[in-house]
């Protein structure tokens, strides 16, 4: 009986086990074993490796300035969306979240057009570009205004929070507004930032499309970017690799148990039963000025660059002959769109991965996060940890386990050099949203649910057919969505695992603005986007479709 | 005690009309606000407040202008002397309660002042020895009184409670309750209560102010809003009613099994008897109405029961109309 009603649970595990645990271990095990024996010599020869060391310090630092450079942007964001005339402005959220949900590489490219010798900077100002722009601050500059949507969103999600009784208590009780802030707003936003500040550290750590665009042009290499060379450059340094993977796996966890502390420690229970947004008060013409001003030079920055720079490119013919009329050209969305190019191909293999690997992905997450319940016993927390790895673990990490794993010579059959690969890459990757999404849908239902399904469910099955089906497919819907969307543009995992002779959308956009046919890479770059948008406001469409049904 | 006079005081959100004009002059020491959620009873609280702006109107405290659309005049929260206590307690969770507590007196007194205040306040409470906890690790009946404490300590002349003890346990409630009352007495300030609940508004209040789709329908000491009540809405809303088929309201406590004087006997068919603990509430259809009326023992169900019922305790709504 009890092994009967259990095996369901532990083959789910087996399979979680071997998607996400197996590329882990064997990073590890490459690392320190050498000859089937415990060696510690790789590790402890790539901790003192000038090369290795200086890479750490250019990602620690980084990381950093990244921080800095959200904070910049995102803070004031948060304050005018929720204090002045903007916090019933809800349209502006999802515009906020269109530089976040852009490929980094395909932005940073965009900004590298722009800025670079002949670019569209100077045909637009008929000023030469300033140079230092393709500096550490420019980098800086391109990552900050890709990440900070997230911490835009964690921010104003907590003063949204705070403007409920708290908020109303401060105008009561206290003495002056700007005390207010100080004493009650800043401590309280204080937990937020920190665990989102950590987040965006992570994330930039963990970023390989704006370092090998713009970070290999000024020669500035970060974690990712060496770990990319080691595996694809000759002589292949498998175990340099691995060891770099290691370090970047060790911080990333550090950070996120950091994280972890801080959110159980400091995150109050900023539950305000009437948290609701009062009322715009009439701003003041100074403020209203200030505010208007910040927004749009932030969405002219974030968006309105890349994407002229990104559009412009795909439609010119010769881009040093500038932006004439006679210079447009459809061509290049012609030549993507014709049967047999290599980039119809390139866009077809995308497709065809995203829509397995989503699909995959969300029949796992489904079960997963039904498994998970409300993660009480331990095998059910380690099945959630396990489900979750992949978020908080730089990609890159397990595209080298990976790559390690499935290359194993004790494997009976491997996957590996098939296009079996890079789907299963995408899978492991991206399974934490489909069991997020899931997750979050069975927690917005009653807990009462489980107790009524006990009560009045005459079998396992009907219970899945009628009951969490249907009330859990939006959420599902979402996770696939969300999982297809980032497939059909991920990166580095492509670059390192596709089979010879295939390519993705992705590595088509790279090979091709590394071999300075930017125009097709572009083009395709534009269809990305434009088919992320559509899945966007598919997911939008339904969300709020599903909420005005509840 | 302070007169708040509201004159023609409104809020609109966008075309929706949360609180239409109002004219209410309040003179009593204790004052509830009663209605179903929805009301614009909170939107009325917050615009004494001052936390929500009306859209027109003048609102005084005494002769003092707190707001008005006309003189463009509308009085911060903080300086309006006033003390608020909310249902989810609103107390800042990085602060310790002394410091909760002590927020409002910063600028305005010493720090041994502001000692003092804030220990008295909190004995008042009950709660000196909870001063250095955060409110999170309080129950929710000592947050309340923390609260509480806060509204007291910046020596308010009037405190406004927004549905304050509808997160509490109802043995909790009732002592929340008495609490309140005699700590509010022995500062002498004045209350005002947001409440759904119509038994702790009449237990509350020497005035009842009753709110329905934005607008006050009735106000006035509780025992002339329950024996006279404006509509059959009023009625229903606070006790139990009864009624004839010509609309006139019987309350219970004026239907009895024996004859006190010379009014004519009804007959009626008990449906069912519900102990109460004190006395038994008796269902029973009178010429197709439902009735209740108290008696210390049960009655069978389908027996039929005389009921007389006492001569000048009936009220029409219908005679109001006319």
């Amino acid at each position: 009986m009890f092994i009967s009603k259990h095996i369901p649970f532990w083959m789910l595990f087996a399979l979680l086990g071997l998607l996400a645990a197996a590329p882990l271990l064997a990073v590890l095990g490459y690392t320190f074993t050498e000859e089937g024996t415990l060696s510690f010599t790789a590790f402890s020869e790539a901790l003192h490796n000038e090369r290795i060391l200086s890479t750490m310090e250019h990602s620690f630092v980084l990381g950093l300035l990244v921080i800095l450079g959200t904070t910049i942007i995102a803070l004031p964001l948060a304050i005018i969306r929720t204090k002045t005339q903007f916090a019933n402005k809800n349209w502006l959220d999802i515009v906020f979240t269109i530089p976040f949900m852009t490929p980094p590489y395909i932005g940073s490219m965009g900004w590298m057009q722009f800025m670079q010798h002949n670019g569209y900077y100077e045909s637009i100002f008929t000023v030469p570009a300033p140079a230092s722009f393709f500096s550490l601050a420019g980098m800086v500059f391109i990552m900050s205004m890709h990440l900070y949507p997230f911490l835009y969103l964690m921010l104003r999600n907590t003063l949204i929070r705070i403007n409920g009784s708290f908020q109303d208590a401060a105008d009561i009780y206290g003495r002056s507004p700007f005390m207010n802030w100080i004493r009650i707003v800043l401590p309280l936003l204080l937990s937020t930032y920190a665990m989102a500040s950590l987040l965006i550290f992570i994330k930039t750590l963990a970023e390989f499309g704006t370092p090998a665009t713009f970070g290999k042009q000024i020669g500035f290499y970060v974690f990712t970017t060496e770990i990319h060379q080691y595996l694809s450059r000759w002589p292949v340094n498998i175990s340099a690799a691995t060891s770099l993977s290691l370090i970047l796996l060790s911080v990333c966890m550090v950070i996120w148990y950091l994280q972890n502390i801080i959110s159980r420690r400091y995150a109050y229970g900023i539950h305000s039963g009437r948290s609701s947004i009062p009322a715009p008060k009439k701003d003041s013409q100074a403020v209203r000025i200030i505010s208007w001003f910040y927004v749009t030079v932030i969405l002219l920055l974030s968006i309105g660059v890349p994407y002229f720079s990104i559009v412009a490119t795909s439609l010119l013919k010769v881009r040093g002959d500038g932006l004439q009329w006679d210079n447009i050209t459809f061509s290049h969305y012609i030549e993507l769109f014709s049967l047999h190019s290599e980039g119809f191909y390139a866009l077809m293999n995308s497709f065809g991965f995203a829509l397995v690997a989503a699909t995959a992905a969300a029949v796992i997450g489904l079960f997963t996060a039904l498994s998970i319940k409300d993660a009480s016993n331990k095998p059910q927390k380690l099945m959630d940890l396990t489900s979750m790895m992949p978020n908080i673990i730089p990609g890159i990490v397990f595209v080298v386990g990976l790559i390690i794993f499935w290359n194993a010579r004790w494997l009976p059959a491997t996957i590996y050099n098939t296009k079996w690969m890079p789907i299963v890459t995408y899978i492991v990757l991206f399974l934490p949203y489909a069991v997020q999404y899931t997750k979050g849908s069975i927690s917005q239902l009653h807990q009462s649910i489980h107790a009524s399904n006990a009560v009045y469910g005459t079998s396992k099955l009907t219970i899945f057919i009628r009951i969490w089906l249907p009330l859990l497919a939006q959420g599902i819907l979402a996770g696939w969505i969300m999982t297809f969307i980032i497939s059909m543009r991920e990166l580095v995992g492509s670059l390192l695992i596709l089979p010879p002779s295939v390519s993705t959308s992705a590595t088509f956009i790279y090979s091709q603005f590394e071999q300075g046919d930017a125009g097709a890479g572009m083009s395709m770059a534009v269809i990305t986007v434009f088919v992320t948008i559509l899945f966007i406001t598919i997911m939008n469409w339904i969300q709020r479709k599903a909420l005005t049904h509840s | 005690m302070m007169r708040i006079t509201l004159n023609g005081i409104e809020k609109r959100f966008g075309a929706v009309q949360a609180v239409g004009q109002t004219n209410l002059t309040i003179t009593d020491q204790f004052v509830t606000i009663l209605g179903q959620s929805g009301c614009g009873k909170t939107t009325l609280l917050k615009m004494l407040a001052g936390l929500t702006e009306p859209s027109a109107g003048e609102l005084l405290f005494d002769d003092q202008v707190m707001f008005s659309s006309k003189e463009k005049t509308n009085v911060k929260p903080s300086k309006r002397g006033i003390g608020m206590v909310f249902q989810d307690f609103g107390l800042w969770p990085h602060m310790s309660v002394f410091d909760n507590i002590a927020f409002g007196l910063r600028g305005e007194k010493s720090k041994a002042e502001r000692r003092h205040i804030v220990m008295d306040a909190l004995q008042k409470v009950q709660l000196e020895d909870k001063a250095k906890r955060k409110p999170g690790e309080l129950s929710g009946g000592q947050q309340q009184r923390v609260a509480l404490a806060r509204a007291i300590a910046v020596d308010p002349r009037l405190i406004l409670f927004d549905e304050a003890l509808s997160a509490l346990d109802s043995i909790l409630r009732e002592q929340m309750r008495e609490e309140i009352l005699s700590i509010v007495q022995t500062i002498n300030a004045q209350a005002i209560f947001v409440t759904h609940d119509q038994t702790e508004a009449m237990a509350m209040s020497d005035c009842m102010i009753i709110m329905e789709a934005g607008k006050v329908i009735q106000s006035g000491p509780p025992e002339q809003i329950y024996h006279e009540p404006t509509d059959a809405y009023v009625a229903n809303l606070i006790g139990r009613a009864n009624w004839t088929d010509n609309d006139v309201l019987i309350r219970p406590e004026y239907i009895h099994l024996q004859s006190k004087s010379a009014g004519p006997a009804v007959t009626g068919i008990v449906r069912k008897s519900l102990f109460e603990g004190d006395r038994y509430v008796i269902h029973a259809e009178v010429k197709g109405q439902l009735w209740k009326f108290y008696d210390s023992r049960p009655h069978k169900a389908h027996s039929i029961v005389k009921l007389y019922v006492q001569e000048n305790t009936t009220h029409s709504l219908y005679k109001q109309e006319v």
